[in-house]
């Protein structure tokens, strides 16, 4: 079935460039996953390289070899079940790359992996290691701080998670 | 595929939540260029902040609101507690239990939190601390919603509660609300609903034995006024010990009437009465019968028990008489069975009130009643202790509304 549609219809092809310089060609069936990649190819800007400013190699790679997993005819279920739990155990930093980068290309049901996947990171962590991941300094007084957390000192009980990752 | 579409127009709505969100938190917080975050080659945009962030628990936040003034803002911002209720609602993970098991040997009346899952029923449970200070005797659970409680708490043995907190188990606040116009002994309902025109919670009161008017309490004003069209809405049919509260669907509170016989509706916004056709039932026999509305997967049921079957409608499109829906019948064997719950795949879940006390079970259609059951004899609660079981997601929702 997938043969027979392929050889009537032809084939289209986009050229991503990440923001390394590095591109990929990518089946345009693929790429328009991305809301912000069909927005283009409608507006009729595919004929050209497609600039990625915001998403480096790295990332890239990543989401394209989602899509791709994604947009597969002969993958399966169980096989794209399995490939997504194993996307996620990357790097909590490597998975917010990827978030960004799916939140700009607007790819809906990769955002929602990740984001999934970061807040089950994070929900038993303490609030000094949040700030570390996210990269954020406290622009809280001590004092500002030791009343937030007399608010609902139960919320800082029980086992904390401490790790970066 | 057409689930992927509905799944794009969500994810769009909710940017135009978080933009009008954002906005306001640029109105109130000076520090926003703080919610822009990142140093060197990480740079996480607001809206993907909110994105994670909207999916954690409370406890959770709670936590995190002294990450920084930007964070504690945004988790404080009343539009991100009703995007954190969205996102929660359509988690089936999300899904929690609040038991209620009254006082026995010598154990005080006590709530559990649980969590309720397909596979297990209740699961987790674990104590919640009481609201107020002292201890009490007695309680009742009389509605819910957001993840709020109307309770009413007993801390002598006497007829009226001791007084009426409204509780949100989630983040431990609560709040006493005012006494009735008028007291009543027995035999009255509450449902409670959030009126999106007023942005408001409301809790209606009605009498069951038709006497009283009506009473009805928006969470801002903070007191109970009646509502003068009560006599002329039609009677209500005597309500049930077992009923839970009034069914609260389409932004109306729902029960049956008699004369006619429907339901009836009641508008939490313009506070006018309506009527809902029943569906047209077969009368086999003249036997007692139990019969109640509720809401399941966010629509109208009605249930109808006649001791040796327990059946089950639901109204596909709202007040359309011709989309009532036979869903299943059981074999009820005199027992009153109550529906709460509608799974994501269909598996109904009922609460059976028999001899032996309070039991949950789960039934799925065309398969019937399922081997599921909750408590079982291992478990810590037994079924004569449970009082009230209310299922429910947790919220950030302050109990001091307007205060």
């Amino acid at each position: 079935m997938a043969e027979a549609s392929s050889s009537i219809t032809e084939k289209f092809f986009l050229t991503l460039k990440s923001s390394d310089g590095d591109e990929f060609v990518l089946e345009e069936s693929i790429a328009i996953q991305s809301i912000t990649i069909k927005n283009m190819v409608e507006d009729g800007c595919s004929s050209s390289v497609i600039p990625l400013s915001k998403v480096d190699t790295e990332t890239l790679i990543k989401v394209i070899e989602y899509m791709k997993m994604h947009s597969s005819t002969s993958s399966n279920e169980e096989e794209i079940e399995n490939f997504d739990k194993k996307f996620v155990s990357n790097s909590i930093n490597t998975i917010l790359n990827i978030l960004e980068a799916a939140n700009f290309l607007d790819i809906n049901n990769l955002l929602e992996l990740c984001a999934e996947a970061v807040a089950n990171r994070i929900k038993n962590k303490t609030p000094e290691a949040v700030r570390k991941i996210f990269n954020i300094t406290s622009d809280f007084t001590p004092e500002e701080e030791a009343e937030i957390r007399n608010e609902t000192p139960w919320a800082f009980e029980g086992n904390l998670d401490h790790s970066l990752d | 595929m057409p689930g992927s579409h509905v799944k794009i127009s969500e994810r769009i709505t909710l940017k135009g939540q978080v933009i009008q969100g954002l906005f306001s938190i640029l109105k109130q917080s000076p520090c926003t260029s703080n919610l822009t975050i990142g140093m060197g080659t990480l740079h996480i945009q607001e809206e993907v902040i909110i994105d994670i962030l909207s999916r954690l628990s409370v406890k959770s936040l709670l936590r995190f609101k002294c990450v920084s003034e930007s964070w504690n803002t945004l988790i404080s911002e009343p539009y991100f507690k009703k995007m954190h209720i969205n996102i929660h609602a359509k988690n089936q993970n999300s899904q929690k239990m609040l038991i209620s098991q009254m006082s026995h040997n010598d154990i005080f009346f006590t709530f559990y939190s649980a969590s309720l899952s397909s596979a297990q029923l209740v699961k987790d449970i674990r104590r919640l601390d009481w609201p107020s200070s002292s201890k009490p005797l007695d309680g009742r659970v009389y509605c819910c919603c957001d993840g709020l409680f109307f309770i009413g708490i007993w801390s002598k043995f006497e007829e009226q509660p001791s007084i009426l907190l409204l509780w949100n188990p989630s983040t431990r606040e609560s709040i006493i609300l005012p006494r009735h116009l008028e007291l009543l002994p027995e035999g009255y309902i509450y449902g409670m609903g959030y009126d999106s025109t007023s942005d408001d919670y409301k809790i209606l009161r009605i009498d069951g034995y038709d006497e009283a008017p009506d009473e009805i309490l928006a969470l801002k004003s903070a007191s109970w006024r009646k509502i003068d069209e009560t006599s002329g809405r039609m009677s209500v049919v005597t309500i049930s010990q077992m009923e839970l509260c009034l069914a609260f669907v389409d932004g109306a509170f729902h029960w049956l009437g008699v004369f006619p016989r429907s339901v009836v509706s009641f508008n939490i916004s313009n506070e006018m009465y309506g009527e809902i056709p029943l569906p047209v039932i077969e009368r086999t026999s003249y036997r007692m019968v139990e019969e109640g509305v509720s809401v399941l997967g966010g629509r109208l049921c009605f249930y109808h028990n006649d001791a040796i079957n327990f059946n089950l409608w639901v109204m596909k499109d709202y007040s359309v008489k011709e989309s009532w829906t036979k869903w299943f019948n059981l074999p009820s064997n005199g027992v009153d069975i109550i529906p709460i719950y509608m799974f994501p795949d269909d598996e109904v879940l009922l609460t059976y009130f028999g001899s032996e006390g309070t039991v949950y079970r789960t039934s799925n259609g065309s398969f019937g009643l399922s081997n599921k059951k909750w408590p079982l004899d291992c478990d810590d609660i037994q079924p004569i202790t449970i009082q009230d079981g209310f299922v429910y997601i947790e919220s950030l929702i302050s109990p001091k509304l307007g205060h």
